[in-house]
């Protein structure tokens, strides 16, 4: 996958542009869904940029695919870091729910065949996959769980292990990458895919133990 | 190879043996005198019932210089099982040794699609066969012969796939319907145990029954075997989308259908307040997968134990019912923090004991 070291350009630095036009490129394509049995070479070849191009702009191939991963974990958790600190359960259900927007359509679109990628290249190259769900997965559960925890500490939710929780929101919000990774044609549900995050973000949020239910089991 | 299975039927057969085995059979020096007498009419210690084998004729992989001599796409023959758990056996003669090895379904599929490009039979072993040591030049068409106890004359793998043909019980097969047949085999025998709720439990609530289900889902997903299925059936998706849809009917479908039956009652019983159960079951399983699914099943970090199941589980279900927003008793908790760490309310103490 390396580039021979004395052929290797250390462009690293002084070309952010084309680095970033590439990983674009490259997120794109990822997101096209006439992509098929995703291999690495397939997808540089459909995303218009030659083997030379991203040489001269990566060390290696294992850098571009972390910084494919970088990009989308940065694009995924921008809502939850970009916004006024919440300071009422609004504010936090407004947020959650943008970045399960967010989350959900890069989980239908560009992560499948990321994911894809992943799997079949991640056989030959262990290191690689580890890497990426580094950059990638990771990144965001962090992100959503210092969202939780300062949300938590500040008394606008009661939750016990955020980081648990985080994944547990994670989970919610991978329903469409579990589909279109196994159900082909996807199965249709009710409703669009904005009313299923909210939906999930409301679950989470207040759960569905009827009234009368919760008063129950919290005095048992 | 279906360990289980022929170990009860060689159960079987060993207690048929004891009761008419001979008491005068000559028993060689230095060997157990119960393991002698252990011996079948055919000098095995155990017996075990005949089984099929998936054979396949291959086209070769790289060109060598005597592929010129034989058949274009029957260069070379070897023989596979499905095991119960999703992985196969492999006998594939080398010329340099003897493969026997367990191969996970991922790599199985590697070994089916070279048999795709050549043609694949299923045959019936013959036990305890008519082939014999005597045949010299062990070439991959006379092991193959040898390991289905064929008394077969032929050098090449074209003439012992002709040989085969020739029997009545030899079945053509392709790769997608050993894959479909696989997978619902494997993944219904785990989704059956995970899923199956005894009418004691039906009759918990709601709380202690999901807790329970979604601790057999999650032990029963991070199963290495059913890891390697799902692993497959994700990555084989584009090739052979029938497998991967028989996965997700008997996996995660099934799970979703008896969660959204559970659902469903308790909703009839005024425990839950949901306008769409179907919805509710997904979103459960959503939060029991978590994180922790793709990471195993991207083969990252270590299976969780299982505390670790159980606190998830239990979390899983306490979000589910209650959420994460703010309930009494966690006001009341922060209220008593602020009141210089007294004791708790006794509410707010059962509902944190309880959580554990």
């Amino acid at each position: 996958m390396r580039r021979p070291a004395s052929a290797r350009a250390n462009n690293a630095e002084s070309r952010p542009d084309i680095r970033s036009d590439i990983v674009s490129a490259i997120s794109g394509t990822l997101a096209d869904p006439c992509d098929t049995l995703a291999d690495l070479n397939g997808i540089f070849h459909r995303s218009g940029y030659s083997q030379e191009d991203i040489w001269s702009a990566f060390e290696s191939i294992d850098d571009l695919v972390v910084a494919v991963a970088e990009h989308e974990a940065l694009f995924i958790s921008q809502p939850l870091v970009r916004r006024v600190r919440p300071n009422t359960l609004d504010d936090v259900r407004d947020t959650l729910v943008a970045f399960g927007l967010v989350a959900s359509r890069e989980y239908s679109t560009t992560l499948v065949g990321f994911i894809r990628m992943m799997m079949a290249e991640g056989a030959r190259n262990p290191s690689l996959k580890k890497r990426v769900y580094e950059a990638g997965s990771e990144i965001v559960t962090r992100r959503l769980r210092e969202f939780l925890s300062d949300t938590n500490e500040r008394g606008i939710l009661s939750i016990s292990d955020a980081q648990v929780c985080a994944e547990q929101l994670m989970g919610l919000l991978r329903e469409p990458l579990y589909q279109a990774l196994m159900l082909n044609p996807v199965t249709s549900q009710n409703g669009s895919a904005a009313d299923r995050v909210k939906a999930s973000v409301e679950r989470f949020l207040h759960g569905c133990a009827s009234a009368r239910s919760a008063r129950y089991e919290r005095t048992i | 190879m279906n360990a289980p299975y022929d170990t009860a039927r060689a159960s079987q057969s060993w207690l048929a043996r004891s009761s008419d085995s001979p008491s005068s059979l000559k028993v060689v020096d230095d060997v157990p005198s119960d393991l002698a007498n252990c011996a079948d009419e055919h000098g095995s210690l155990v017996t075990v019932e005949p089984v099929d084998w998936i054979v396949c004729f291959v086209p070769g992989l790289k060109r060598q210089w005597w592929h010129r001599f034989v058949h274009h796409k029957h260069k070379h023959v070897f023989a596979m099982r499905p095991t119960n758990t999703g992985s196969w056996l492999l006998v594939e003669p080398w010329w340099t040794r003897m493969m026997v090895t367990i191969l996970p379904p991922a790599d199985a599929v590697k070994f089916l699609r070279w048999g795709g490009t050549g043609d694949i039979l299923r045959v019936r072993e013959q036990v305890p066969g008519k082939a014999s040591q005597m045949r010299g030049w062990s070439n991959c068409a006379v092991i193959t012969a040898f390991v289905l106890g064929r008394p077969s004359w032929t050098w090449t793998p074209h003439g012992l796939y002709k040989e085969l043909l020739r029997e009545k019980t030899t079945r053509r097969e392709n790769v997608e319907q050993l894959l479909v047949e696989q997978f619902a085999k494997v993944v219904s025998q785990y989704s059956s145990n995970a899923l199956s709720v005894s009418a004691d439990q039906l009759s918990l609530p709601l709380r202690e029954l999901l807790i329970i289900i979604g601790r057999n889902l999650l032990e029963t997903m991070m199963t290495p075997a059913l890891l390697e299925v799902c692993y497959t059936a994700i990555l084989e998706a584009d090739r052979y989308p029938n497998a991967t849809r028989v996965y997700a009917q008997h996996g995660p479908k099934r799970a979703i259908a008896v969660l959204t039956k559970i659902l469903a009652r308790a909703k009839q019983a005024g425990e839950i307040d949901l306008a769409d159960c179907e919805a509710g079951a997904r979103q459960f399983l959503g939060m029991l997968y978590g994180n922790i699914h793709l990471e195993a099943v991207l083969q990252l970090g270590a299976i969780p134990t299982l505390s670790e199941i159980d606190l998830r589980a239990r979390t899983a279900v306490k979000v589910f019912l209650d959420g994460a927003g703010p309930d009494e008793t966690a006001i009341l908790a922060r209220g008593v923090l602020r009141n210089g760490g007294g004791p708790l309310p006794v509410a707010s103490r059962r509902a944190w004991v309880y959580l554990r």
